[in-house]
């Protein structure tokens, strides 16, 4: 039975994670329909309320997931299963194109294509930061923290760690002695 | 070399608040000290668009491929996964006492802005470099860098297109390398 748990989650993560291209929160779905509704490894409150965790803790969300529910599912052999199955697929797949990339001479036509092609990047990135943006950004306090990040590191080139550091400290300090009503997530 | 990586991205795994794309910030400050280029890390955020998986997976191993090989991609994505093994058993355990202390909430609360900030330093430093050719704001500032207009204008229309009329980014990427490929060959 045991083994046969392990597999059903290695399987699942894998299966997310190959057609998944969006990043972690566009897995849910389908990994809800494989281990709540299918092979009933959990129930739906639990699943969807270990997804919110997941994205509270520090590393990646997909795989954070993954640990979550292997664990609540099969202890530290289910979370071992799940994790490989979420990490495999990009791993390997990345792996692959990154080979194809390096063999790839940079010259003549392909050279303009590559700067048609990351400039189009920089135009995601910015997209994601407007995204990720439209939550974080509720109120007055919020939006200098963001032009302040934002400020420390393009011009005077702090490192990203150390700002995300700065800022959490800066919350502790913001709600415990200027603004007295606690955080809220 | 392959030390320098492991502690590289077991930074930017502990530190990873916020998701992918605020991960990706750190992974670029890792990656030019790890001896790769901007241009480099702009190829990566095309090549992330096209392998599917979690963002920070597919940065560790390219990078670390990049960087050191087949070796280098191993030891790279198995160090940004080591924070979730570590913390998620962890977390169960001591549920309780974690999620009912107010610190940990405010902690969070400012970390969620300053990871925004992060991302829209991640864009503005690789738009310097695809669009000027410098890796920083201060090299820009020190001499007049003319801009490349091709990829100034495909960075605003894609900008426009994505954000105000949502048109699907890999059709995007696409036609920007066929029309830069094009380009070649009018000029």
């Amino acid at each position: 039975m045991t083994k046969h748990v392990n597999w059903v989650l290695f399987r699942s993560f894998v299966i997310a994670g190959t057609f998944t291209f969006a990043g972690g929160l566009a897995m849910l779905p389908l990994l809800q329909k494989e281990i709540v509704d299918k092979h009933k490894l959990m129930n739906k409150d639990e699943f969807l309320e270990d997804a919110i965790m997941a994205q509270t803790l520090p590393g990646i969300i997909a795989l954070n997931s993954a640990c979550f529910v292997g664990k609540k599912s099969n202890g530290i052999s289910g979370m071992i299963a799940a994790a490989l199955g979420s990490i495999l697929p990009a791993f390997v797949f990345m792996l692959l194109a990154t080979i194809l990339y390096a063999y790839i001479p940079q010259e003549g036509p392909l050279q303009t294509a590559f700067v048609g092609i990351r400039a189009s990047a920089v135009a995601f990135i910015f997209a994601a930061a407007i995204s990720i943006g439209q939550h974080a950004l509720n109120h007055k306090v919020n939006w200098l923290i963001m032009i302040l990040s934002f400020l420390v590191i393009v011009v005077f080139n702090f490192q990203a760690p150390y700002v995300i550091l700065f800022a959490g400290i800066f919350g502790i300090i913001y709600y415990s002695y200027i603004k007295k009503e606690g955080g809220k997530v | 070399m392959l030390i320098q990586i492991l502690l590289a991205f077991l930074k930017v795994g502990f530190l990873g608040f916020g998701g992918g794309y605020a991960m990706l910030s750190m992974v670029l400050d890792e990656s030019l000290k790890l001896g790769l280029t901007v241009h480099q890390f702009a190829d990566l955020n095309a090549l992330d668009m096209l392998i599917p998986g979690p963002i920070a997976i597919n940065a560790a191993t390219y990078v670390g491929y990049l960087a050191d090989g087949f070796a280098g991609a191993t030891v790279a994505t198995a160090a940004v996964c080591v924070p979730s093994f570590v913390l998620v058993p962890l977390f169960i355990k001591f549920k309780r006492t974690f999620a009912n202390n107010p610190k940990v909430n405010q902690f969070l609360d400012m970390v969620k802005p300053a990871a925004v900030g992060l991302v829209a330093s991640a864009g503005f430093t690789l738009f310097l470099g695809v669009v000027f050719g410098v890796d920083t704001f201060q090299d820009l500032l020190a001499k007049v860098h003319p801009p490349d207009v091709f990829a100034l204008v495909v960075v605003i229309v894609c900008s426009y297109l994505h954000i105000k009329k949502n048109v699907n980014p890999i059709l995007l990427t696409v036609v920007s390398g066929i029309i830069g490929f094009g380009l070649y060959y009018i000029m």
